[in-house]
């Protein structure tokens, strides 16, 4: 009879049980990827791309389009907890290390620990641009006081994040075999590098943002698409445009995505939840638009229009005015074989193109230097979107190169979670959305941003999740504003 | 009734009254006698083998100076005064002055009755009645005519000069206190139960068409609440007992059918037609025999058996239409337009396309909710049989259901078969066996993450699309762009396309053996399992309606088994000295269960016929298997003292695979004392008063459903994706807690039984004061902590008191009858304390968030009641001249809806919530008239609830004046400046406006005290006299009506909707499968 009382747990295990073994490594080191699952399939968007001159919603009504988010807001909510997820299983992977003797390979095993530091620090880059210093959680949790920790300042999370990054870029391979835990999609060297290329851009740590970001360009296994489709339909997955993708696969709703239905609209089986801003639209729409609008943001024959955007094919009833065909939807990810929620496309995280933008960026704020480097990299994303390249005449001085290098870096990335980040890091998010609040007579909440400690910029942050406050005495003060 | 029944009896010096026990035991026989006759009977030796009785009865009176009398089964005994062989056995000559007397004997509605005894009246002269009721038996004018049948009250008559004949009719008795109740691992007589006990018979189970006994249960105890939140159409139904214990762990009572504990939650394959009864333990000294699984009481299931007699079978059918009792008031067309204008204006938005008359859409107005539903019916088949000899009796039946839903392409149909068999095999050696297998088949509709079913989307989509071309084919939206007109898709097609089949197959079962081992012992040995398999299927088709499409196809077969297995062995001593009676139970237990899931996807093919998996080309698969198992010992001990003084006492030690090896192991005593006032020597000769008993008791009980291996820390499945490769991912989901242990609920019960002329009238009332301590509670941890489960620890106590009042009895007897059940129970929950946060404050669980406001509506905080709901107070819409402060409370203008500003800081804030009302009623119950007049009887049942609330989701989210989905007709009158309401603010689409029409407010918390006309039944039961074809034996025809009306303030579908099956989100209605109003007509026909 004691033998009832003593199952044996079928199909889970002891989590002390499973980290003996390199096997059981391996599966923890995938879990870790996991939380990127949720976040990329709309949350992030929400957090970026709408709440950016980018994107503009029609539905929901407490979105940061219009920067009314509160401190319970579950968006941001869900997005925190997803990362700390990601981190604890990071930490879980880094603390139960040592207990694992033997390694088929030596490489494996730093494999290993260079993925679980890629991906804490990729979390934590991405808590510490929504949220500010946040608690610094670098061990396994055992009990609740565990998780129960200060906040950390900005300063100290990009110190962990650099010293992660550079031991993931040492320990990374520069590329995978394919074999069990070893497959390709996993990040290499030259995804921690190019990660710490966006981490010094961020920071405005011009040199060693161009360096990274030149480390990367250097590898001749890399380099643009000529279809700027092929980035996101699925036909080039972890091929050599790709540094880091969320991977998705699989047939059911666990492991594919659904954001092809966050972006497409609702005749199409989607969500439309994130409209492209239209100047065409003056506010009329749903919520607010324009004044800025991405739609008209691109320059005539760019081939990317095209593969981003997408018209509803009607007669504008908004407005007479206006010719048919003038209401779009962001098409990028939409996956017209998958239209049920269940797509099989990556979603891609860190380009090669992005690189190229960044050093390109980095060595303008370094020096202006007319038909330098950075008009090279510049022209080169240019050019393979069908467009003519930049010159000196066009861009006279470092003000205008920098315009132009971000009006690029907004076409190029658009809808793939960066310009929020962009807008904030330049100081410039409040005077490119208020353009469109005005529709609503709002005003971007100022008291919502402070001043960034390394660069200095006005810097706009999500509120830590007020359940956080009850749950962590030691958590220390909300975000300003909230 | 079987004649020629043989004897054996193997006794030495034992006494007569043993020995006539003995002869009735194994027999039909009844013996009257007076005892005061046989005190100096002395003790008897005898030793018969198969003998017909009166050989028997020969040996055992010997010479002694005694005669019987043996008629039809029933055997007078008499001393002989004179001579001993004056009076031989049946060899009576008739004295001079005696004569035939004949009659006839029957019930309230003339049916005759069949082996009613007749006696004289102090002679040994007796008879009994045939099976046409008919009697003859010499007596003489002036001797009293005694009538005896069991059930019925004694009547006498005396026989007037002359008088040749003497009709009876025979009147009901109404004591139930000789009725067995069925406890844990045994049966009490009534009158010896020292616990609190309900008991609901046959004839209330049976009495209308049920989907479940959870539905035949509703209202018809006390203390046992029984809400159905909607579901599909198997039901969906929570039962509680005495209020909520559990914060975090369930609050399901034990479901105990013959002997088998179930671990199953799917109740709708027991055929209700197969129950005999239901006993509901409700109070500590009850359940403790149950220990760990008891401390949200127990209700024990016992199905038909089988009778000694001649075979009998009983065919019953009922067909019924069903209509859904009520829909949503909806917005038309223009009243949407207009709304439009009004949001879109206030939002600053340009209008034009709504100003245009002309626009196709302002054409169109479609009632999805009539299209997306019908008429359901409802066809029910049971026959059941039962018969048997001394030895071996059976009893089984086959059944079968057919239900249409009301909802377009939902029905159910279930097939049962059942048998039982009870077999003596030999003196000592007893087996008795039950066996059902059911299948159900059943088609459901989609199933959003809140349980409506798919009957919201019908409530969702805007009335200005078409569900069809002219055509007649479905179509979508194309005409119009969704982010300017809202929710446009076709929800018909969601509801018709794909297949989504539901099925279960039963098998429910035990076989038990009892052994008697020495006078008083029975050694009892159950075997018993429940077999539940699942297995569904869903496709999801290709198809192509306007821009709606779906390339391909795709099929899920989810797999599921639930097996439990028991065995028990129990010894049962009983013995009598004197005034003195004990009984005794030492049992033995060990239960597993094991409960494995799996499903396969599969996606790929383009042709509809091609549906199953092995047309598919791309795969996924899930599966899981976990076991858990429970191992006992208990004991109980009963004594009474001249049936006057009762105690009960129990003890269970359970062991159970859900806690660590340090705290597995758990003990739950209990004891109660019961006090028969009506048996002590000043009562005992009250004409009045036949019961009168006082009750108390006390115990531990437990609960662990807590989930399997909460104690260790898990590793859970992450998959994740390399190129296009699924890859196993293994990631901790929790913090184990090796302390983990039962939760403890300590009960208190004070009850009073009382049973008044012969008994008439009865009530019952019970106190309870119940306390849960040690809770199994799920404390929140940083998110930080980055596991998906919060640590489940033993922290803080609920208590829940009440007070139960059943009340019942025959008003009226004779030709026209009326009989009255009423109960109605109190109760009250409170949250003492659940410990507290990080920050030192009472800890406070949050329910379940509303979409849209993505707020809860639920709080759980010490000093509330558990899940009280706690929200904004709506006062009202601000007004025209209030634009000052109502910009400064919250950035308002005039026409926004407005909040008590509850902290008084002059700024809407989360400091104005508040506790405003709790989803437990104060008090329910049910109230039961049945009335008679020969062959009619007409029943009304009636059940209500009273002081408690539900959230009206559906309100929350259509009744907020935001266009983009369908409104209800209730927002038409919303605030202009012309049209200054102070109920429904100004329409909005976005913006501030919309996030205070949002907000979850008392404005959509309603009353929901209900009165329900739930049954009401008149019958017709053929006379016997009709019934000349021998064949048939009884022939009754029902119509009854169920769910005929609510009487209730509530706004919503149904006044108990509640769509969480958390308790922590109680109340909540999330438009589930609406209720509908059946009606049907009923046969029975035996023979």
């Amino acid at each position: 009879c004691e033998s009832l009382l003593e199952p044996t747990p079928r199909g889970q295990i002891a989590l002390d049980q499973l980290l003996t073994t390199e096997e059981g490594l391996i599966t923890a080191v995938n879990g870790v990827y996991q939380p990127l699952h949720t976040l990329y399939e709309g949350n992030v968007s929400r957090l970026t791309d709408m709440a950016s001159d980018d994107g503009w919603t029609w539905r929901k009504e407490t979105e940061p389009d219009i920067f009314i988010v509160d401190q319970t807001f579950n968006v941001s909510q869900s997005v925190w907890t997803d990362l700390y997820t990601g981190i604890t299983r990071a930490n879980t992977v880094l603390s139960r290390m040592d207990g694992v003797s033997e390694f088929s390979d030596a490489a494996v095993r730093e494999a290993i620990e260079g993925q679980a530091k890629f991906m804490r620090a990729f979390y934590y880059f991405n808590l510490v641009r929504f949220f500010g210093g946040v608690p610094l959680i670098l061990q396994e949790i055992k009990t609740r006081s565990d998780a129960e920790q200060a906040r950390a300042t900005i300063e100290e999370v990009y110190v962990q994040i650099k010293s992660d990054l550079d031991d993931a870029s040492r320990l990374l391979p520069d590329s995978y075999p394919g074999n069990t835990g070893m497959e390709v999609g996993r990040p290499t060297s030259y995804a921690a590098h190019a990660l710490r290329s966006l981490v010094h851009l961020e920071l405005e740590e011009w040199t060693e943002a161009a360096a990274a970001a030149q480390t990367v360009i250097s590898n001749t296994s890399l380099g643009l698409l000529p279809n700027y489709a092929a980035n996101f339909n699925g036909s080039q997955e972890n091929g050599h445009t790709s540094l880091f993708e969320v991977q998705y696969g699989g047939v059911t709703a666990a492991t594919t995505t659904a954001i092809s239905n966050f972006f497409a609209p609702p005749d199409l089986q989607g969500g439309a939840s994130i409209l492209p801003s239209d100047d065409n639209l003056e506010g009329k729409g749903g919520s607010l638009s324009s004044g800025n609008g991405l739609v008209q943001a691109f320059e005539p024959g760019d081939t990317r229009r095209d593969i981003v955007l997408k018209n509803y094919g009607l007669a504008n009833f908004i407005d007479p005015s206006k010719p048919d065909g003038s209401l779009y939807f962001v098409n990028k990810f939409y996956n017209t074989n998958d239209p049920v929620g269940l797509s099989t496309w990556n979603f891609p995280l860190i380009r090669y193109g992005e690189m190229l933008l960044v050093r390109a960026e980095a060595l303008n704020e370094i020096d202006y230097i007319a038909d330098g480097e950075a008009f090279n990299l510049l022209n080169t994303i240019r050019l393979n979107a069908g467009l003519s390249a930049r010159t000196v005449a066009e861009l006279p001085d470092q003000e205008a190169f920098r315009e132009a290098l971000r009006k690029e870096r907004r076409i190029e990335l658009c809808f793939e979670a960066k310009r929020f980040h962009d807008l904030n890091r330049w100081g410039i998010l409040r005077d490119r959305v208020q353009v469109q609040m005005d529709y609503l007579g709002l005003d971007f909440p100022t008291q919502k941003t402070i001043e960034h400690p390394i660069t200095g910029k006005e810097y706009y942050l999500y509120p830590i999740p007020s359940i956080e406050f009850v749950n962590n005495a030691q958590l220390g003060e909300q975000n300003p504003g909230y | 009734h079987v004649f020629g029944q043989r004897i054996t009896l193997h006794e030495r010096a034992v006494t007569l009254e043993y020995v006539l026990k003995e002869i009735e035991k194994q027999s039909n026989y009844t013996f009257f006698y007076n005892k005061k006759e046989f005190v100096d009977f002395g003790p008897v030796t005898v030793s018969v083998k198969n003998h017909p009785i009166h050989d028997a009865l020969e040996k055992v009176f010997g010479d002694k100076p005694y005669v019987f009398n043996v008629t039809g089964n029933v055997v007078v005994l008499r001393r002989t005064k004179e001579t001993k062989d004056e009076e031989k056995p049946m060899l009576r000559k008739p004295e001079t002055n005696q004569r035939d007397i004949r009659g006839k004997v029957v019930d309230s509605l003339g049916n005759p009755l069949e082996g009613v005894s007749v006696l004289v009246k102090g002679t040994s002269r007796g008879s009994a009645t045939d099976s046409d009721g008919r009697y003859y038996i010499l007596a003489q004018t002036g001797e009293v005519l005694t009538f005896r049948n069991v059930g019925f009250l004694v009547q006498e008559v005396v026989i007037s000069e002359g008088q040749m004949s003497v009709d009876v009719i025979l009147h009901p008795e109404f004591s139930d206190l000789d009725e067995v109740v069925v406890v844990g691992y045994g049966t009490q007589r009534k009158a010896d139960i020292t616990g609190s006990v309900a008991t609901v018979s046959e004839n209330v189970i049976q009495s209308r068409p049920v989907s479940s006994f959870q539905d035949a249960l509703q209202g018809r105890a006390s203390g046992v609440q029984v809400r159905q939140g909607g579901g599909d159409l198997s039901g969906k139904f929570s039962i509680s007992i005495r209020g909520i214990g559990s914060v975090t762990g369930s609050n399901d009572p034990l479901i105990v059918v013959d002997n088998v504990p179930l671990f199953s939650a799917d109740f709708s394959t027991i055929n209700p037609k197969d129950i005999v009864s239901i006993d509901i333990l409700k109070d500590a000294s009850a359940t403790a025999i149950y220990g760990s699984r008891a401390a949200n009481g127990v209700i024990i299931i016992t199905t038909r058996k089988g009778q000694a007699g001649g075979s009998q079978f009983v065919f019953n059918t009922d067909i019924g239409v069903e209509n859904i009792t009520r829909m949503y008031d909806v917005m038309s067309t223009e009243q949407q337009r207009l709304l439009f204008v009004e949001a879109f204006k206030n939002s600053g938005r340009d209008i034009s396309v709504y100003e245009d008359l002309a626009h196709p859409a302002w054409q169109v107005d479609t009632d999805w909710q009539d299209l997306g539903t019908q008429t359901g019916s409802r066809q029910n088949y049971n026959l059941g049989f039962s018969g048997g000899t001394e030895k071996t009796q059976y009893a089984g039946s086959a059944s079968y259901l057919d239900r249409t839903g009301t909802l377009i392409n939902s029905n159910l149909k279930s097939w049962s078969l059942r048998v039982n068999l009870n077999s003596k095999i030999n003196d000592w050696l007893r087996l008795s066996t039950n066996l059902t297998g059911s299948h159900q088949r059943q088609n459901v509709l989609n199933n959003d993450s809140w349980g409506s079913e798919g009957f919201r989307s019908l409530v969702y989509q805007h009335s200005f699309t078409e569900p069809y071309d002219e055509a007649g084919n479905l179509t979508a939206i194309n005409t119009t762009a969704a982010p300017y007109f809202g929710a446009n898709e076709n929800p018909l097609i969601n509801v018709l396309l794909p297949t989504r089949n539901d099925n279960v197959t039963r098998i429910l079962g035990n076989t038990k053996i009892d052994i008697d081992v020495a006078k008083g012992l029975v050694i009892s040995g159950n075997i018993g399992g429940d077999i539940v398999l699942g297995d569904n299927y869903v496709y999801l088709p290709v198809y192509q309606i306007g821009l709606f499409s779906r390339d391909e196809g795709s099929v899920t077969v989810p797999n599921n088994q639930q097996i439990n297995w028991i065995s028990d062995l129990t010894l049962n001593y009983e013995q009598k000295t004197g005034r003195h009676n004990f009984k005794g139970l030492l049992g033995f237990s060990a239960q597993q269960f094991l409960t494995k899931n799996n499903s396969v996807t599969g996606t790929g093919t383009i042709d509809n016929a091609l549906d199953q998996l092995s047309n598919q080309t791309n795969f996924n698969a899930t599966g899981s298997e976990v076991r858990a198992g429970l191992v006992s010992t208990f004991v109980r001990f009963n004594y009474d003292y001249g049936g006057k003084y009762l105690l009960t006492a129990t003890v269970r030690r359970d062991g159970s695979s859900k806690f660590g090896a340090d705290r597995r192991y758990g003990i739950f005593p209990s004891g109660s004392v019961a006090w028969r006032i009506s048996q002590e020597d000043f009562l005992k000769d009250a004409p009045f008063i036949n019961d009168l008993k006082l009750r108390v008791s006390y115990g531990l009980t437990g609960n662990q459903n807590i989930g399997d291996f909460a104690f260790i820390t898990r590793a859970g499945a992450a998959p994740y994706v390399f190129g296009n490769s699924v890859v196993v991912g293994n990631v901790p989901q929790n913090i184990g807690n090796p302390n983990l242990q039962w939760e403890a609920n300590k009960q208190l019960d004070a009850g009073i039984d009382v049973s008044v002329l012969d008994g008439r009238f009865h009530a019952t009332v019970d106190y309870y004061h119940k306390q849960s301590e040690d809770l199994l509670v799920s404390t929140p941890i940083p998110l930080t902590s980055g596991v998906r489960q919060d640590p489940i620890i033993n922290q803080g106590s609920v208590k829940n008191t009440g007070v139960e009042l059943a009340l019942g009895g025959n008003v009226l007897t004779g030709t026209v009858s009326w009989a009255s059940e009423f109960n109605i129970s109190f109760n009250k929950n409170r949250v003492i304390d659940i410990g507290n946060n990080s920050i030192g404050q009472p800890l406070e669980i949050p329910g379940e968030s509303i979409p849209l406001s993505n707020q809860p509506t639920n709080l759980t905080r010490a000093g509330n009641s558990a899940a009280a709901f706690y929200m904004y107070q709506y006062i009202g819409v601000w007004q025209l001249g209030e634009e000052e402060e109502a910009d400064r409370w919250s950035d308002a203008v005039p026409g926004d809806p407005r909040y008590a500003d509850l902290n008084g800081n002059g700024v809407f804030d989360v400091g104005d919530k508040t506790f405003v009302g709790t989803p437990h009623p104060r008090f329910f119950g049910g109230f039961n008239n049945t009335f008679a007049f020969r062959n009619v009887s007409l029943s009304i049942f009636l059940d209500y609830a009273g002081g408690y609330q539900v959230y009206n989701t559906a309100r929350n989210l259509f009744s907020r004046g935001v266009p983009f989905v369908q409104n209800f007709a209730e927002v038409a009158d919303f605030w202009t400046p012309e049209n200054p309401s102070n109920t429904v603010p100004r329409p909005s689409q976005g913006g501030n406006t919309t996030t205070l029409a949002t907000m979850v407010s008392t404005r959509f918390l309603e009353d929901a005290d209900f009165l329900r006309i739930k049954d009401v039944r008149i019958s017709y039961e053929l006379p016997s006299r009709l019934l000349t074809d021998k064949f048939l034996k009884a022939l009754r025809f029902t119509i009854s009506g169920t769910n005929l009306y609510t009487f209730t303030k509530y706004e919503g579908l149904n006044p108990e909707a509640s769509s969480r099956i958390s308790l922590l989100s109680a109340g909540i209605d999330y438009t589930p499968y609406p209720q509908s109003r059946l009606i049907s007509l009923g046969l029975s026909a035996t023979f």
